[in-house]
């Protein structure tokens, strides 16, 4: 189940939030296909920004459950996984703040 | 620009966890597992590079940033050369306007002159309207309000 997941991830090129593409798509750098106007990614509750901040959260309990789950035997696996799932975050929370901040300058 | 900015990020991050996609098909668990690790440092390698420049300052950022303006600039010299052109062109064609127009009134007058000497200025004034500048809206439009 978990493999299918990662696998999966590999044909993706854009996150869920950002929209689906086609391969014939990779190259239109002009617009993303989830967000069609940047104006509405940071709008309070309605934006973008917002449902995909409010999903992370979901996600990371998700997440920490399967690792507490599958690696309980091996704490410090667990311990790593945890750290890795910790960055992840930080990473799309700077990345959601890049994005606004260059939306808006 | 933005966009084109997470379309770089996504990039590298894929390329990174495009490591992985050779991790088989489940045969041997070992190697994909080692495998699917090894995609998830270098993804994470990735990140922790975007997130030590504060993704403005990253190098594929700038990179983005300087295909972005060769892309998109205007050169200012080639803008006001053409404008120049334009202006010069459409200054051309209004003084060929004008100078015919000129004519058109010399003619006239001279016309009216040699035929009885002096005219009523009415007249010069109708015959101006009807043959000279037809198609002026202000004058079409004061020459309907006295005809009607």
């Amino acid at each position: 189940m978990m493999e299918t997941h990662i696998a999966a991830s590999m044909q993706n090129f854009f996150p869920a939030p950002f929209g689906k593409t086609t391969g014939d798509k990779l190259d239109d750098n002009e617009s993303l296909p989830g967000i069609p106007d940047p104006g509405k990614f940071d709008n309070g509750s309605a934006g973008i920004k917002y449902k995909i901040l409010r999903g992370m959260k979901d996600v990371g309990s998700q997440l920490e459950a399967n690792i507490d789950k599958v690696l309980r035997d091996c704490p410090d696996a667990k311990e790593t996984a945890r750290d890795l799932l910790l960055n992840s975050k930080g990473f799309i929370i700077d990345l959601m703040n890049f994005m606004s901040q260059d939306f808006n300058s | 620009m933005t966009c084109w900015s997470i379309h770089q990020i996504l990039d590298d991050l894929q390329g990174a966890w495009m490591t992985g996609r050779d991790a088989g098909d489940g045969q041997d668990m070992d190697h994909m597992t080692a495998t699917y690790i090894w995609a998830t440092a270098k993804t994470h390698e990735v990140m922790e590079d975007y997130l030590k420049f504060q993704f403005f300052e990253h190098p594929a950022i700038a990179a983005v940033l300087a295909c972005h303006l060769a892309a998109t600039a205007v050169l200012p010299d080639d803008n006001i050369s053409a404008k120049f052109t334009q202006l010069e062109t459409k200054l051309t064609k209004l003084s060929s306007k004008v100078d015919g127009i000129e004519s058109k009134a010399h003619a006239c007058a001279r016309c009216h002159d040699n035929a009885d000497g002096t005219e009523p200025k009415a007249h010069n004034q109708t015959h101006f309207q009807d043959n000279i500048a037809p198609s002026s809206p202000i004058l079409r439009s004061s020459k309907n309000r006295g005809r009607g």
